[in-house]
């Protein structure tokens, strides 16, 4: 059995490391609890974006638009937008990312596609060196979230490396914030936009919830313009959403983590307690034992 | 036009950030991409582009009307229900009357050119500053104690 010291240092240790891993909590609660209320809000913003969205690709009326188009040179190249953390300490959270990017380079090389990343997160910087990939960019102007600046910012280079024909597809490979409950690593398809109001349009909370169609509305101005505009806020909102996403999956992952640690470390703890009281008593028994013996030996 | 004047209609107004309205109203002019549009009950259904212009909520159902400046968008009135989704949203609502001084202020010094000298505010352009200035006024004729000197 350890002596006492030794026990000692590793229920201090123990202490420590629950310490740390406390605070990390609490500060990851917090930030999700910012990053959570901004998702809630923006919900009602993306469901009526989606039912807008939902009402253009079911018009009976024909829209022709670019971005709706079939592109007239088929580029082999896809884009991809990886978000994953900074730091670690978050669970499965950026091991899931990375499963996802394995995936679309396997992909890639199978249908004999250039994959061009654009990485958020050291980590996932980390990992894509490991696999021995260049990111083509990488989003270093802000910490979690982006502005709406930095958003739309994004979102116009990606609009316009696909109109000019540069890319084919542009991916997000993101933590998807489903519920408290749930968060899963997925790869919202942004470009081709068609693509992207599937996605948005089969979430549950999107059917049009009037009987009227587009055909019934006034427009102004016209459909083509209003599906450019329409198109450039969904892929814009889209892009600024996925990282608040990711950003409210990271922190409740982190959350759930460190509580974990946190209750682990205290289980530790009181488990070394028990072992460092029962070797003191087993040493005082000990000492005892040769003072008795000590004595009788005298005494005979 | 017996009818339309007095009845209310939902309005809701959506960033991606926060729902800043959702009330019943007896008017609203919304700036559209081409002009000022005004919304009453039984308006037909219809799909517009917005721009970049004030947007007046009157009438409001137990509080003062609203005024926010809008920076592009949608507006989408079905069945007496009006959406407005607005990416970049400017207003006096829900700030208190320091913040709403400083910020007329603001603007009334960018409009008058003289943006240099307070260059370590965060600046606007002038088209806003003008829209701020504006709606200060609406919303000092319609309730002086939101804006008061």
């Amino acid at each position: 059995m350890a002596n006492t010291r030794q026990i000692l240092q590793h229920r201090n240790a123990a202490a420590n490391i629950s310490k740390v891993t406390r605070t990390m909590e609490t500060i990851s609660a917090v930030r999700y609890r910012q990053y959570y209320n901004q998702w809630a809000e923006g919900l009602a913003f993306y469901d009526t974006l989606a039912q807008l969205a939902y009402l253009m690709v079911t018009a009976q009326t024909h829209i022709e638009h670019p971005l709706l188009a079939e592109p007239k040179t088929k580029s082999k190249t896809n884009a991809l937008i990886v978000i994953g953390s900074d730091r670690g300490l978050c669970g499965a959270y950026n091991s899931e990312v990375f499963r996802q990017i394995d995936t679309h380079v396997r992909m890639a090389k199978r249908f004999g596609r250039e994959l061009k990343i654009y990485a958020k997160g050291k980590k996932v910087l980390g990992y894509l060196e490991h696999l021995k990939i260049k990111p083509e960019g990488v989003y270093e102007d802000f910490s979690e979230a982006p502005s709406a600046e930095q958003a739309n910012k994004i979102g116009d280079f990606f609009i316009d490396e696909y109109t000019k024909g540069n890319i084919a597809r542009l991916g997000i490979v993101y933590n998807r914030f489903f519920s408290p409950a749930s968060q899963k690593a997925q790869t919202l398809t942004v470009l081709p936009v068609v693509d992207l109001i599937d996605d948005l349009t089969t979430r549950a909370t999107v059917i049009w919830p009037w009987e009227l169609g587009f055909d019934d509305f006034e427009l102004s101005p016209s459909p083509e313009d209003i599906f450019e505009t329409l198109a450039k806020m969904i892929i814009h909102t889209s892009v600024a959403g996925c990282f608040v996403e990711a950003a409210v999956s990271e922190h409740l992952s982190r959350v759930v983590c460190m509580r974990n640690a946190s209750d682990n470390a205290d289980e530790m703890i009181k488990d070394l307690t028990r072992d460092y009281n029962r070797a003191r008593q087993g040493q005082i028994t000990v000492e005892l034992l040769d003072i008795v013996s000590g004595v009788e030996a005298a005494k005979g | 036009m017996v009818g339309l004047s007095r009845g209310k209609f939902r309005v809701v107004l959506l960033t991606p950030k926060a729902k800043l309205l959702d009330a019943k109203v007896g008017s609203v002019v919304v700036p559209a991409h081409d002009g000022q549009m005004g919304i009453l009950r039984n308006h037909c259904p219809t799909l517009a582009a917005l721009g970049f212009g004030i947007m007046q909520v009157r009438e409001i159902v137990e509080r003062s009307d609203a005024f926010y400046i809008i920076e592009g968008g949608f507006v989408r009135i079905s069945e007496n229900h009006v959406t407005v989704l607005a990416y970049a949203v400017t207003t006096f609502e829900g700030k208190d009357t320091e913040a709403v001084e400083s910020m007329i202020s603001h603007a009334q010094s960018v409009v008058a050119g003289q943006e240099y000298i307070r260059s370590q505010q965060e600046s606007i352009d002038q088209r806003k500053a003008a829209f701020i200035t504006q709606m200060a006024e609406m919303a000092s004729v319609e309730s002086p104690d939101v804006v008061g000197d």
